[in-house]
């Protein structure tokens, strides 16, 4: 039957793209064996007691690696460098748990930037000296001015006709440092 | 793992059975963005049945379809399509319109489909059939699928037929493959058990592979 050769030809196009180029960025899980030693170190003096997952993220940029846990209540994301140096720690909280400034400087950033929007997800980003941040978020230590504080959002929000997420950066200040368009997951395998 | 228990129990009749049909679905899928809100989704799909009662190795039907699909909101659209089934001598016109919403969890995606069809066919009563499909797809590595990466994917799907009064049940686990940032391929199992309400059901055990491109 014709239509048989038909989709013998298409397989042999599925082979073909298979191997063109992308961009390159990818997201998998690693054993705490793969990950850099200091890194492994880092986590290992937080004596968390809730399972921990590392994952590595390699993309035209670089390679980083990320260890993701639950500490009181709270789910958190610390991310290393290469060579295992802390680059951040993000930990998510509701909205109502930010200080009342914060939030009205958050209302404001956002109202400006959206005609309307609603929050889908916030951490609190931490990051500069490693000892700092242990101390902070891990022993509930007062931090110094070496521990610099932003907050990342994940945020539904309308500017023109359609809504669209985005992930937002704001710091203490209530400034915008950053604002990306999440592309969303390409779902025609769940519709079609 | 409710999905699981009821495939495996799906799959444990339907070797009970002696009369189970077996067969091969490939579909191809190209879409095509029109704007920012709206798609246009074409596919053509083939059935050849291996075994069933009287014949082995036999084209079975052919289906093309052409799908307007628009955007209401970021994780919800409407679909609009029509489908041409070639079958044996006949020819079978089905309009359809279906729902879609998809929730996006950490490393879960999970859609929702709702459908109405209408069956159109010569000298013959126009037939109605709705349709519930939930699916979900989960990265075998990390927390999202990237580019050259393996996923699993579950549906569970339910049919009823107005006309003959029948419910068809489907479950379909497939293991996906992202090629690349324009096109995934899908290999897997295609299970349906029908007749369920008039208590003697008929299985049909599909291998389905369907290849996913977007032209955008």
């Amino acid at each position: 039957m014709k239509i048989n050769n038909l989709f013998f030809l298409l397989g042999i196009m599925s082979f073909c793209s298979v191997f063109s180029q992308e961009k390159f960025e990818k997201e998998y899980r690693v054993k705490p064996h793969e990950v850099p030693e200091k890194s492994l170190e880092f986590i290992q003096s937080l004596n968390l007691k809730k399972k921990l997952k590392w994952y590595a993220e390699e993309s035209n940029d670089g390679k980083t690696f990320e260890a993701k846990t639950c500490h009181k209540k709270h789910n958190f994301s610390i991310e290393f460098d290469e060579n295992g140096t802390l680059l951040d720690v993000e930990k998510r909280v509701k909205f109502s748990e930010l200080t009342e400034g914060i939030q009205q400087k958050i209302e404001v950033a956002l109202s400006k930037k959206f005609k309307k929007y609603s929050i889908k997800k916030i951490q609190i980003q931490y990051s500069g000296e490693q000892a700092e941040i242990y101390a902070k978020l891990f022993k509930s230590k007062k931090s110094k001015s070496t521990v610099y504080v932003k907050y990342e959002i994940i945020v539904k929000g309308k500017k023109e006709k359609l809504f669209n997420n985005y992930e937002v950066l704001i710091n203490t200040a209530g400034e915008i440092e950053k604002e990306l368009s999440i592309k969303s997951f390409n779902s025609i395998n769940l519709q079609f | 793992m409710v999905l699981m228990s009821a495939f495996l129990f799906c799959f444990v009749k339907m070797f009970s059975q002696s009369d189970a049909f077996l067969g091969f679905l490939p579909k191809g899928v190209v879409s095509k963005k029109i704007n920012a809100t709206s798609k246009w989704v074409n596919s053509l799909e083939s059935r050849t049945v291996v075994r069933d009662n009287e014949y082995l190795f036999s084209q079975s039907l052919v289906d093309i379809s052409s799908i307007y699909s628009t955007k209401t909101f970021e994780n919800q659209s409407f679909n609009f399509g029509y489908i041409l089934r070639f079958r044996n001598f006949e020819t079978i016109h089905r309009t359809f319109q279906h729902y879609n919403f998809v929730n996006n969890y950490s490393s879960l995606n999970v859609g929702h489909r709702f459908a109405f069809e209408q069956f159109y066919q010569t000298n013959k009563k126009t037939t109605y059939r709705t349709r519930y499909r939930v699916s979900a797809v989960k990265p075998l590595n990390g927390e999202r699928v990237d580019v050259k990466e393996l996923y699993f994917k579950l549906g569970n799907e339910y049919l009823y037929d107005f006309k003959d009064a029948d419910l068809e049940v489907r479950v379909t686990p497939y293991i996906g493959y992202q090629a690349t940032k324009y096109d995934k391929i899908e290999f897997g199992i295609d299970y349906r058990i029908s007749n369920f309400i008039n208590n003697s059901s008929e299985n049909q055990f599909w291998f389905r592979t369907t290849w996913y491109i977007s032209l955008d």
